[in-house]
């Protein structure tokens, strides 16, 4: 993620898989802490509501840490990390809607608003999530990677396994949603 | 330059910035070292020998208030010496200062445990701030730490916003409750602990597991009878009521059982997440099995759900397998149909049975031509060949 682009981090990140492979909880540990926050802030924008976000991140590491043996090193760590996030912040999103369209069966209320973290949360913040919530999943995790993760567009060609020329006509088109949903939600 | 950065239009400078201030989101200290002992040693968590041994402690302190209460004559309540104190004379009773209707808070900054009786209440600010409403019958301990507990009885909190990465915590029974500064109550009866949220959020751990209680929401301990509800009168955070409330009148728990109406079918499915959430997936896989027996989405649901949990908690895989197949065949054009696929998928990959796992990825491919899974699922398939 981010603080991983230097070819030195690079390499210190497959030592640390390495490492891992080998039953390093030391290694383990410095890899939770490396991507922790980058995992909370990339579903964060995908849309995981604050009450689920923290068995998210678990869930991602666990993902993780399950899969280390398969990692081949082809693709830098933080990509493949992002693309078990994503994945996973997409299944989320798929049994939320499922759980909404349960509970409009059952004609129950909708759940109440997910809690804020007061400790982050500002007012631009809360529109930008909410704004992010309503636009295309596709889209979304293309601008997200872009406009808040900061990853060139090779990588997130890798991240979402498309072409980068699908990633441009993404992101252009995400940029006018979101332009659109913000303008619309103003005062 | 980056997107937005330069625009005159208001709406599309704060799109910016909230933009800038997304990509600088660390989350929660507390929540990260939390999922950290998650997620340290990845193997199932087994119950520790020291659960029972805090039962134990918590049956303990419950029969020595109840025989406290014996002994204290009545319509007092004082702050008297833990068990490990002994030498320490008791505080002066709290007093509310009636003539003005505003109850006077007591500082409490020293090791205690502090008791109402029967028709009594008392209100008390702990170290760090924390306001602190005791209902009638109620015992809230000070332990040589300062560490709040209530053990018996109902408590209301007030709790000021904690600096970043602080939380104020108290312990309820087994149960650890964390917040960054909200309001909330706190009901211990027995080994029966219930948590209701007016603002902010809360947390509840136990064991290296935890629950999050958001504003308007409760929470109970699972697998207790339900608790006679009990009417209490509550004050606002930081707001003296002008009149003192007066003393409650505590409804008596019947012997005889009080109807329950049958819970839906959503509620069943939120118990089986409560039981998981509490480290409890042999009851949650009852649950789920019972509603699977039903019919319409919520038998759906609870049909692909039992897969997970024999699975993830369980940790086992052939079972689950065998779940989602029988899924499959009962629903086959079901709406978790293309979850069911990726997670036999899964499953068949992370257990090594590669022939397997081709054979349905290859499945998936031809099931699903428009899923958005599709890419990723090939590029699984050509790996295992």
């Amino acid at each position: 993620m981010r603080p991983v682009n230097s070819p030195q981090s690079v390499t210190s990140d497959r030592e640390l898989v390495a490492r891992c492979r080998q039953g390093d909880t030391g290694a383990w540990r410095t890899l939770y802490e490396r991507y922790t926050s980058s995992v909370h802030r990339f579903i964060s924008a995908l849309g995981v509501p604050a009450e689920e976000r923290e068995d998210a991140s678990q869930e991602v590491f666990i993902a993780v840490y399950r899969s280390l043996a398969s990692f081949r090193g082809e693709a830098q760590l933080s990509t493949w990390i992002y693309r078990i996030a994503a994945r996973h912040a997409g299944r989320l999103g798929r049994r939320r809607k499922v759980r909404e369209f349960l509970g409009a069966l059952m004609l129950r209320e909708p759940p109440p608003a997910a809690p804020s973290d007061p400790a982050e949360r500002t007012a631009d913040l809360m529109l930008l999530d909410r704004l992010l919530q309503k636009m295309n999943p596709k889209k979304r995790t293309v601008l997200v990677l872009f406009e808040v993760e900061g990853m060139p567009v090779d990588e997130i060609a890798r991240v979402v396994g498309c072409p980068e020329n699908t990633v441009w006509s993404r992101l252009h088109h995400a940029r006018a949603e979101l332009l659109k949903l913000a303008k619309r939600s103003a005062p | 330059m980056r997107w937005l950065e330069t625009s005159g239009d208001d709406v599309e400078r704060r799109l910016r910035r909230a933009l800038d201030e997304a990509s600088q989101r660390t989350g929660d200290e507390i929540a990260r070292r939390r999922i950290w002992t998650r997620i340290a040693e990845p193997s199932e968590e087994p119950r520790s020998p020291r659960f029972v041994v805090q039962i134990a402690i918590a049956a303990t302190l419950v029969s020595a208030v109840a025989g406290a209460a014996l002994v204290w004559p009545p319509g007092r309540h004082a702050v008297v010496p833990p068990a490990s104190v002994t030498e320490r004379p008791p505080a002066p009773p709290v007093a509310p200062d009636e003539r003005f209707g505003a109850p006077e808070r007591q500082r409490l900054d020293r090791p205690g445990r502090l008791q109402t009786g029967p028709r009594e209440r008392a209100w008390v600010t702990l170290p760090g701030g924390a306001e602190v409403d005791l209902e009638p019958n109620t015992t809230l301990v000070l332990d040589a730490r300062l560490r709040a507990a209530v053990d018996h009885g109902r408590v209301t909190l007030a709790v000021p916003h904690q600096a970043p990465g602080h939380s104020f915590t108290m312990s309820a029974g087994p149960y650890v409750i964390a917040v960054l500064g909200t309001r909330f109550h706190v009901r211990v009866a027995g080994e029966s602990v219930g948590v209701d949220v007016e603002e902010g959020v809360v947390e509840v751990r136990r064991a290296g597991r935890a629950t999050r209680v958001p504003a308007g929401e409760s929470w109970t301990s699972p697998f207790q009878a339900p608790a006679v509800e009990r009417k209490t009168v509550t004050t606002t955070a930081g707001v003296t009521p002008l009149v003192a409330p007066p003393p409650v009148q505590v409804a008596a728990v019947s012997p005889v059982a009080v109807p329950v109406p049958r819970p839906s079918a959503m509620d069943q499915f939120r118990e089986a997440q409560v039981a998981l959430a509490h480290g409890h997936p042999q009851r949650a896989l009852e649950l789920l099995e019972g509603l699977a027996q039903g019919s319409g989405p919520a038998a759906e649901n609870a049909a692909y759900e039992i897969g997970r949990v024999l699975r993830d908690p369980l940790r086992r895989p052939r079972d689950a397998i065998a779940a989602w197949n029988r899924y499959r065949a009962r629903f086959p054009r079901g709406i978790l149909r293309a979850e069911a696929d990726i997670s036999v998928l899964e499953t068949l990959v992370a257990q090594g049975e590669t022939a397997g796992a081709r054979t349905e990825a290859q499945g998936f491919l031809g099931r699903h031509p428009e899923s958005e899974r599709r890419s990723e699922v090939a590029e699984l398939l050509e790996r295992l060949r």
